[in-house]
């Protein structure tokens, strides 16, 4: 090999090396630019509305008990048995809404990414406090946020999202329906009288009903 | 002087020999054996004392307290009487008492003698025959009758032998008993009060007129004829059998291959109580099978097409009536209408189990059948009424009757009928219409009132109850759904054994539903 030809390879690896290190900065750059401090209301409410939406999503799967002293395995999947000792148990509003708010806050921490944000970023803890209306949710979010690029301070504490699902209506009707099942029998006028799709579906161990209401769906058991 | 001496002698010989005779036959008299009347002379005092005839006449000479001369007389006596028998075996049978104008003094004697001996009133006739040894009288037509303690009257006839009234022909050993009853040990006829008996062996006529045969080829009673007869008994107005090919009735009411049965047979009814199966054909020609729960009772009023039932499951055709209490069954056409009292149960059975059907009183009930398009029934506004109308493929049931079928999927029918419906309440009201085919139920509908009314099975694994205009259901984790359903429930509709009623859906427990469910709300949970 020639003399020329070997600095001809280190200059080409040279240059490799400096575009490779350009480009990472330079998207790095280009991140922290789609992220500027006003943009921090709208990005914040927007992780705000898909974890209240999750935690529906998720609460109401569960029958509205994250934490359910008993449950059923039917095709892999656990399906909360409303059930409390020997008591049929469907949670309060009240309960209903500190469930809500706890997985609000759990889903938005982690839907909140500090490290996107461009400057110096200060989070406090988000505090979500949920607002039953009968066809929709406000979760209210205290979430102290500072961002600090340049000369320019941006603060914001207090988010909200207002969420359009009858959650608290689906389980008041599933608490009506289920104060009226004792030992699996429930009343089939009621359910029919429901503006409610919903389904009893018979299974070796219990009664699995499924309340559906636009994407959310209510799932529980009774024995 | 030569001829009067001759004479004189002869007569002196002929009260020597009529003195001598008797005790010659007495003291040396050679023992005559007759075919028939037989008077049998002890050959000596120790063969008389075994006789009978001569104990009395033994014992006194044995214990000195008769004279010879004393027992001579009365062994005369005897012999005297023993006479009477012997010239009426002697005779040439047949020409007795016809041919004999003695002989209605001989009948009369004999008659006295029997009065004497046995107590009892005695009319020989010709032809008939004694042994006075055994003390039996055997008449022209073979029968043998034991004239010792029968107590009573004896009378021989043309062609038999009438006992107390009772005509007996060839019967074999007719004898009294302790009881007062008269026994034949075979008999080609008997005729007692109202009775008639061929071919019979070990017959047995009480006071009371009861009888008991051990086995009789006829037996007739005047309403009731039963052939090959094992062991009948006749107590009053009832009698019973242990077998009998069969018991009939005015040649229109049968039944047959009777085992351990009583019955109660009138002009107007044929009643059967029994624990063991009978077949049984009506005066209608109507073929049935009665198979008893325990002990069961069947009264066929004959000319009425009815029957009264008492444990007992009753078999026409494809109808089967199960009562375990009592019920009333008219019949045309097979079952026409029942009363029932709980409990009992209607069943009806096709060649296709599938469509098999049954329906159960729970109250005192009335059930009909519309089984041609001429029948026209009332409206079904009473309580406690129902009407299968086989024209109009529909059920009506009033009030507490229950309607059910065997469960099928798959082409696998259960052996067990299920419950479909159940009304609770004595007025409630219920519409089920089938199809064509008897198969499927295209529609319940169930007018209820007050409290629980009805329990509803549309569907295997569904049960829907009727509360005061609300329906409560209930899912049954063990049972599989069925494909003999109702595809109408009141307002709810049955599709592929899910019911969907407005916006509710009730599913069965299906392996491959559950799992394209269970799919799907993970799905939901993922986006």
């Amino acid at each position: 090999m020639k003399k020329g030809q070997v600095s001809f390879f280190i200059i080409i690896g040279i240059i490799m090396v400096i575009v490779i290190v350009l480009l990472m900065f330079l998207s790095k750059e280009l991140e922290f630019d789609n992220v500027q401090p006003e943009e921090v209301e709208p990005f914040i409410t927007s992780c705000l509305e898909q974890s209240a939406e999750s935690a529906i999503k998720y609460l109401s799967l569960r029958g509205g008990i994250l934490d359910a002293q008993e449950s059923i395995i039917v095709n892999g999947r656990e399906i909360t048995v409303l059930r409390n000792g020997d008591d049929i148990y469907v949670p309060d509003d009240d309960i209903l809404k500190s469930q809500l708010e706890m997985l609000t806050e759990n889903y938005l921490k982690e839907c909140v990414d500090i490290g996107r944000f461009h400057g110096d970023i200060t989070l406090g803890s988000p505090k979500v406090i949920a607002e039953a209306n009968p066809n929709s949710i406000i979760f209210n979010l205290e979430y102290p946020v500072s961002v600090t690029l340049g000369e320019e301070v941006y603060k914001k504490d207090k988010f909200l999202a207002n969420i359009d699902t009858r959650f608290f209506y689906v389980f008041s009707e599933i608490r009506k329906s289920v104060n009226m099942i004792d030992n699996g029998m429930y009343n089939m006028t009621h359910f029919a009288n429901m503006d409610i799709d919903t389904k009893a579906i018979d299974t070796p161990d219990a009664v699995i009903f499924d309340f559906k209401e636009e994407d959310m769906h209510a799932v529980y058991a009774v024995r | 002087m030569e001829m009067r001496g001759k004479s004189l002698l002869i007569i002196i010989l002929c009260i020597l020999l009529i003195y001598l005779l008797p005790s010659t036959a007495f003291t040396a008299g050679k023992q005559e054996t007759t075919t028939d009347f037989t008077a049998e002379t002890p050959t000596s005092w120790s063969e008389a004392s075994s006789n009978t005839d001569y104990q009395d006449i033994a014992n006194r000479v044995n214990t000195g307290s008769s004279s010879i001369d004393d027992v001579k007389r009365n062994v005369q006596d005897i012999n005297k009487q023993k006479e009477i028998v012997k010239k009426l075996n002697t005779e040439k049978k047949g020409e007795f008492f016809t041919n004999n104008p003695d002989m209605h003094k001989m009948k009369a004697e004999f008659s006295d003698y029997a009065q004497g001996k046995f107590g009892e009133r005695v009319d020989v006739n010709e032809g008939d025959s004694f042994d006075a040894a055994t003390g039996k009288l055997t008449t022209k037509d073979g029968s043998v009758i034991d004239l010792n303690n029968l107590g009573k009257d004896v009378q021989s006839t043309s062609n038999g032998v009438a006992v107390n009234g009772n005509q007996y022909q060839q019967a074999q050993n007719i004898h009294g008993n302790p009881d007062g009853s008269i026994s034949a040990d075979s008999a080609a006829h008997i005729q007692a009060e109202n009775i008639g008996i061929y071919d019979a062996t070990g017959i047995t006529i009480f006071p009371d007129g009861n009888i008991h045969i051990d086995y009789a080829n006829v037996v007739n009673d005047g309403t009731t004829l039963s052939y090959e007869v094992q062991n009948y008994t006749k107590e009053g107005i009832i009698f019973h059998i242990e077998s009998a090919s069969n018991v009939s009735s005015d040649n229109c009411l049968y039944f047959w291959n009777v085992t351990d049965t009583t019955f109660y047979i009138t002009s107007t009814n044929g009643k059967a109580v029994t624990n063991n199966d009978l077949r049984i054909t009506d005066c209608d020609d109507i073929n049935l099978a009665m198979k008893p729960i325990g002990e069961g009772m069947i009264d066929i009023i004959k000319y009425d097409a009815t029957y009264y039932v008492e444990n007992a499951t009753i078999v026409i055709n494809n109808e089967t009536l199960i009562s375990n209490n009592t019920s009333i069954i008219n019949v045309k056409d097979g079952m026409s209408c029942l009363y029932l009292e709980p409990p009992a149960s209607y069943y009806y059975g096709y060649d296709d189990m599938r469509k098999d059907f049954a329906v159960q009183a729970n109250d005192q009930y009335y059930l009909c059948f519309r089984k041609s398009a001429e029948e026209i029934f009332p409206m079904l506004i009473q309580d406690n009424r129902g009407l299968i109308d086989f024209i109009d493929n529909t059920i009506y049931l009033n009030g507490k009757a229950q309607y059910m079928r065997y469960p099928y999927a798959d082409d696998i029918t259960t052996l067990t009928y299920s419950n479909v419906y159940e009304g609770k309440m004595p007025d409630t009201k219920t519409e089920i219409k089938l199809d064509n085919d008897w198969l499927s139920i295209n529609l319940m509908r169930v007018h209820e009132n007050t409290g629980i009314t009805s329990v509803s099975n549309p569907a295997e694994y569904l049960t829907i109850i009727e509360e005061s205009n609300t329906s409560w259901v209930r899912l049954s984790h063990e049972k599989i759904y069925s494909y003999n359903i109702a595809f109408l429930y009141n307002l709810a509709a049955l599709k592929s054994n899910m019911m969907k009623r407005a916006r509710h859906e009730i599913y069965p427990y299906d392996s491959n539903f559950i799992s394209s469910y269970i799919t799907g709300i993970d799905n939901e949970e993922l986006k």
